[in-house]
């Protein structure tokens, strides 16, 4: 054990010497893996970005039922009723021509041209309508099949649902596009991470090919050998995530605002913070995984240990 | 304690650089192998330290085969049986401590130990001076000091010299001889290759002459008081 313990001290204190006296290769490496991190929280924000988008046009996606003008205020209460036992729905909250119009008036007051319009109108042009809210979106299609089915077919003027519905799905379809396309970007950017530190690790290696060919006359072990590489490969990955993750604190404390713009309900920065240690675990322990893996790859393919 | 049985050791298929030859060192003894250059005096002490394989014949260490060794099998021979080369195979960018630490470090011995033991053989081969120096600022003949010294660390039952005088001066080469005779008396087995006449008639030891990768003359005057 004692004997364990003195050849993993020898492997940390090797390491790290290795890790200051190459500095120019120690540097690249950092570069590398702080490239890596930026693709893996790319493709994490990615999805995270096209589910919030998907559940922001999803809420967005308001289904409201026009009546035609003869319908009556006891008919429309009762359609509402009926809708609101439907498994899923949220609320129905019935709009009367008459609050549509103060509703319209009050929106109108920042347009000069549309306030005039409404001036010279004798008569109230809007209908009463039902605002549904429910879970998704396939209840609104069930509700709109259930009503284009029965008697009231006749007294509904259109359903909203389905000049929304179109460009809805073109957005989310746009945006499962764009999860695609990352997905594709970060997997060749990984590669070529791989690449880079696969050969920066074989550079590190090669000018200290003497070195380990003098350890492994002296009957060094394998381990004996490797440790120090390992706890190089460790030391860079873990400077240069820590960096990154330095720099993408700083921009995301930045840009805390600016996203909620975009979409109400996308927050990198809280989102962050609620997964910080999963997040970073994960990604860390992938990055370091992947560059351990180079390192051990370069040791047995080019120098058989 | 060490057997060849009819080796040969043919490389890129072709390249016959020891044919067919058997021989037997006994324990204690100093043996020089002598021959020109490429008579196959590196293969033999290559084959001993399992740097290579043979192709064809048997090799014995203490009675065990080490014809063929596993990787771990190898690593623990090497510490019984060390080697000293003519480029010395010393790490230049580290000191002579750093240096004579590297066997010790090998065998997980703790820092304190590692102090002891190394300031303990600077002294027996006056390399205390020059302990913090790097390798690659020390002369030939210290140079190769150091790499005896390194080699005696691991208690070695075996010291193979590999023209460990080829880039030395007369007088660093007299020293060395002189540290492996010194050696040889404590017990310790000496294969020595050079292709120095002089060393050969100095030392009056047994001399298996290589040619071709042929032994052609395996005589031992005797003269050498021999442990």
């Amino acid at each position: 054990m004692r004997r364990f313990f003195n050849i993993l001290k020898r492997g940390v204190i090797e390491g790290s010497n290795l890790f200051v006296n190459e500095a120019s290769l120690t540097f690249i490496n950092i570069l590398t893996t702080l490239v890596i991190a930026l693709s893996l929280w790319g493709l994490v924000f990615t999805f995270y970005f096209s589910n919030s988008l998907k559940a922001y046009l999803q809420n967005r996606l308001d289904f409201s039922i026009y009546f035609k003008n003869n319908v009556s205020k006891d008919e429309i209460e009762k359609i509402q009723k009926i809708i609101s036992s439907f498994p899923g729905v949220k609320k129905v909250t019935l709009i009367t021509q008459e609050m549509a119009f103060e509703k319209l008036q009050k929106e109108s007051q920042v347009n000069p041209v549309i306030e005039r319009a409404l001036r010279e109108l004798k008569t109230n042009p809007l209908v009463d309508y039902l605002v549904v809210e429910a879970e998704n979106s396939e209840v609104y299609l069930k509700i709109s099949d259930y009503l284009l089915k029965s008697p009231f077919n006749s007294k509904i003027d259109y359903l909203s649902y389905f000049e929304n519905k179109k460009i809805i799905e073109r957005a989310i379809s746009f945006s499962n596009t764009l999860k695609i396309l990352m997905l594709g970007i970060i997997v060749l950017v990984c590669i070529f991470s791989v690449l880079i530190i696969f050969n920066t690790i074989y550079i590190s290696l090669y000018s200290l090919k003497e070195e380990i060919e003098i350890l492994q006359l002296l009957g060094a072990s394998n381990w004996f050998i490797r440790l120090p590489f390992l706890f190089y490969v460790f030391c860079f990955t873990l400077v240069g995530y820590v960096a990154f993750l330095g720099l993408f604190i700083i921009f995301l404390e930045k840009t805390k605002n600016f996203w909620s713009l975009i979409i109400s309900n996308f927050s990198p920065y809280f989102f962050v913070l609620d997964n910080f240690f999963l997040l970073n675990f994960s990604i860390f322990g992938f990055i370091i995984l992947l560059n351990l893996i180079s390192a051990f790859l370069v040791l047995q393919k080019y120098f058989k240990i | 304690m060490i057997v060849f049985k009819n080796v040969t050791k043919i490389f890129s298929g072709y390249l016959k650089a020891i044919d067919n030859i058997s021989f037997e060192i006994k324990s204690g003894e100093f043996v020089i192998l002598i021959g020109k250059s490429g008579a196959g005096k590196t293969t033999v002490l290559k084959l001993i330290n399992k740097e290579i394989d043979p192709t064809k014949g048997e090799i014995y260490y203490k009675n065990l085969k080490i014809t063929y060794l596993s990787p771990g099998k190898k690593r623990e021979l090497r510490r019984k049986i060390v080697t000293i080369f003519q480029d010395f195979k010393l790490l230049n960018k580290k000191t002579v401590y750093e240096n004579l630490s590297l066997p010790l470090e090998i065998s997980g011995k703790s820092k304190k130990e590692i102090e002891r033991e190394v300031l303990k053989v600077a002294e027996r081969f006056n390399l205390k001076e020059k302990l913090d120096q790097l390798a690659e600022t020390l002369s030939g003949g210290e140079k190769q000091k150091v790499v005896l010294a390194r080699g005696i660390l691991y208690n070695p039952e075996v010291i193979l010299a590999d023209e460990p005088t080829g880039n030395l001066d007369p007088i660093n080469s007299l020293e060395i001889i002189d540290a492996l005779k010194r050696l040889n008396s404590e017990g310790i087995t000496i294969v020595l290759a050079t292709h120095n006449r002089e060393i050969v008639n100095q030392l009056k030891t047994r001399v298996i002459t290589l040619e071709n990768g042929r032994i052609i003359k395996d005589e031992n005057p005797g003269s050498y008081t021999l442990v």
